[in-house]
């Protein structure tokens, strides 16, 4: 539950911490409820898909790694929401218990599922005491392979930033080192919010063609998507900005 | 500036502007157990992460935003999203809700999902789940049978002097609904064609004999159709893929044609993969399939064995 509030304000609160209006919203099906819901609650669990937990299953211990791959992590991710989104489950769903460990619980049901499928995403955790399944996310380690893959990314991404114009450069600095939202940078650049939108629409075009004629035969095989660590960002992308900007 | 493929362009088209939902739906569903190609994908996400400093980037994470809202747009449950509204460039891809599409591949999931009690499943049927518990509906079943009694011809192989038979059904419990109801709403016509080893077509249906197609309705049960293939006509040893397609349209030769032609460069498929009409690009499969939501496709395979049993190391093979 929010802190902060006075009294007046948490009595207008569900029991789960939203508003009384975001929950009869979200339970009747209202797009903005639902879109509000997805947008509090999406990030944390792809989060999950993305650095993986550990559970147990037959008194043995495993560990789901994550999910390398970009594709298989948003099919995922809504096959989670479209779930935690049906009428059934708005239903079921009390109010009272806190939504985010109700959503990751489906989410993680859903990598579950797939357990005896896909085995060779789940390697055995020697000398890990066995314990009830929990949702700890677990740091995947160093890998030579997906080293060397992240930093050919890093790379690719590094000379992309270095063919920008000075306002695409600007624009990347604000939005994605410094954070600022989209209303924020627009004011800062002295745009127009849609302009900020249309840029970054046009600067993902330019990436995906520049990968495209460039990254295809540059990367290695075998551990695509294996980069966004969050140990290989920051500095890093900061160190990529200020060689192309200097 | 090097031309990219369909694919890549489908690709590059979803993570830009946003494709329609049903032609969003196709392009997931053939990237699904499909490691390869969805090779640009991955990449094309890794990128994105990099670029916005982020272990998931807000593009991918908004992307399926766009996506879950389109989809229940679909079923109902929500108002399909007004012009111009949403955060970034998810709105860009928000159309008014097509027709299902590959909902036909949706599975149907059964309850107490929405209850989150920590459990390890797997489909009612013990069929292998691809990733995310994501099962593949597959409305349209196809059975060979060959010999006297007939017996299943996967399993054993056929012999040159035996009658080639042919067992269907549409209809799958793990259907969508919706997918059903659109399946259900007129009979489809059914067509069924091989191709040898050698890439040679075989005509099953329809055939120089029968021109006039089978009419297919939703069962729950296997039909028999009323046509066997002499297999000591035009067929010789070695494995043969046979291919169903109940489609709105009747096919002609030059149809089937052109689908064996596309076909016969694919590899066989694995349990992961999506039927094989939905593998093919649209303007292979037009206009036989413009409604996607109208075409069902099956496929098998047979060994047909040698009929000097010394001369065929595969007799034993499955």
């Amino acid at each position: 539950m929010p802190t902060g509030l006075t009294q007046a304000e948490r009595a207008e609160l569900a029991p789960n911490g939203w508003s009384k209006e975001l929950l009869t919203g979200f339970k009747a099906g209202e797009r903005a409820a639902l879109t509000e819901v997805y947008r509090m609650h999406a990030e944390p669990v792809a989060l999950l898909l993305r650095h993986g937990f550990s559970f147990e299953a037959s008194g043995t211990r495993h560990r789901f790694v994550g999910y390398g791959s970009g594709f298989e992590l948003q099919d995922v991710l809504h096959e989670t929401f479209r779930r935690a989104f049906e009428p059934r489950s708005r239903a079921n769903y009390d109010g009272i218990r806190p939504y985010g460990a109700y959503v990751t619980t489906i989410a993680r049901n859903l990598v579950l599922r797939s357990f005896r499928a896909r085995e060779v995403l789940f390697p055995l955790e020697d000398g890990e005491h066995p314990t009830a399944a929990t949702l700890a996310l677990l740091d995947e380690g160093p890998n030579p392979e997906r080293e060397l893959h992240d930093a050919e990314v890093r790379e690719l991404v590094t000379a992309f930033l270095a063919t920008l114009d000075s306002d695409q450069q600007r624009l990347v600095q604000l939005r994605f080192v410094e954070g600022l939202s989209q209303r924020d940078a627009a004011e800062a650049l002295g745009l127009g919010r849609q302009r900020i939108r249309t840029s970054e629409k046009q600067l993902r075009r330019a990436l995906l063609i520049y990968l495209r004629e460039h990254g295809e035969a540059s990367l290695i095989e075998g551990v695509v998507a294996a980069v966004g660590l969050p140990a290989l960002f920051g500095a890093e992308l900061l160190r990529a900005l200020d060689e192309v900007t200097r | 500036m090097s031309r990219p493929s369909k694919l890549r362009r489908a690709i590059e088209r979803e993570m830009v502007d946003g494709l329609r939902a049903g032609r969003r739906r196709v392009l997931v569903e053939r990237l699904r157990g499909n490691e390869s190609e969805r090779r640009g994908w991955d990449r094309a996400i890794a990128a994105l992460r990099v670029l916005e400093d982020r272990a998931v980037s807000r593009t991918e994470i908004d992307q399926v935003e766009r996506w879950l809202f389109d989809d229940l747009a679909t079923q109902g449950v929500v108002e399909a999203a007004p012009a111009g509204r949403g955060r970034g460039w998810t709105w860009l891809g928000a159309t008014l809700a097509t027709v299902a599409t590959a909902a036909t591949l949706l599975i149907w999931i059964g309850g107490g999902e929405g209850d989150p009690q920590p459990a390890i499943t797997t489909g009612d049927t013990g069929e292998l789940i691809g990733r995310g518990g994501l099962g593949i509906a597959r409305p349209l079943g196809l059975e060979l049978v060959c010999g006297t009694p007939p017996r299943p011809a996967r399993d054993h192989g056929c012999a040159l002097d035996e009658l080639l038979g042919f067992s269907v059904r549409l209809g799958d419990e793990a259907l969508d609904p919706r997918a059903a109801a659109a399946l259900a709403e007129a009979p489809l016509h059914l067509s069924v064609f091989g191709i040898a080893e050698t890439g040679e077509v075989r005509y099953y249906l329809p055939n120089p004999g029968a021109s006039e197609l089978p009419e297919l309705a939703m069962t729950k049960g296997w039909t028999a159709l009323p046509t066997s293939v002499r297999l000591a006509v035009n067929h010789g040893p070695g494995r043969v893929r046979v291919f169903a397609l109940a489609s709105a349209l009747e096919p002609s030769t030059a149809d089937i044609d052109r689908l064996a032609a596309s076909l016969a460069e694919q590899a066989r498929a694995s349990v992961d993969d999506p039927p094989w009409h939905l593998r093919l690009e649209a303007d292979e499969l037009a206009p036989l399939c413009s409604d996607v939501d109208r075409c069902a496709s099956a496929e098998s395979e047979f060994l047909l064995l040698n009929p000097d049993p010394a001369r065929d190391p595969a007799r034993t093979r499955p």
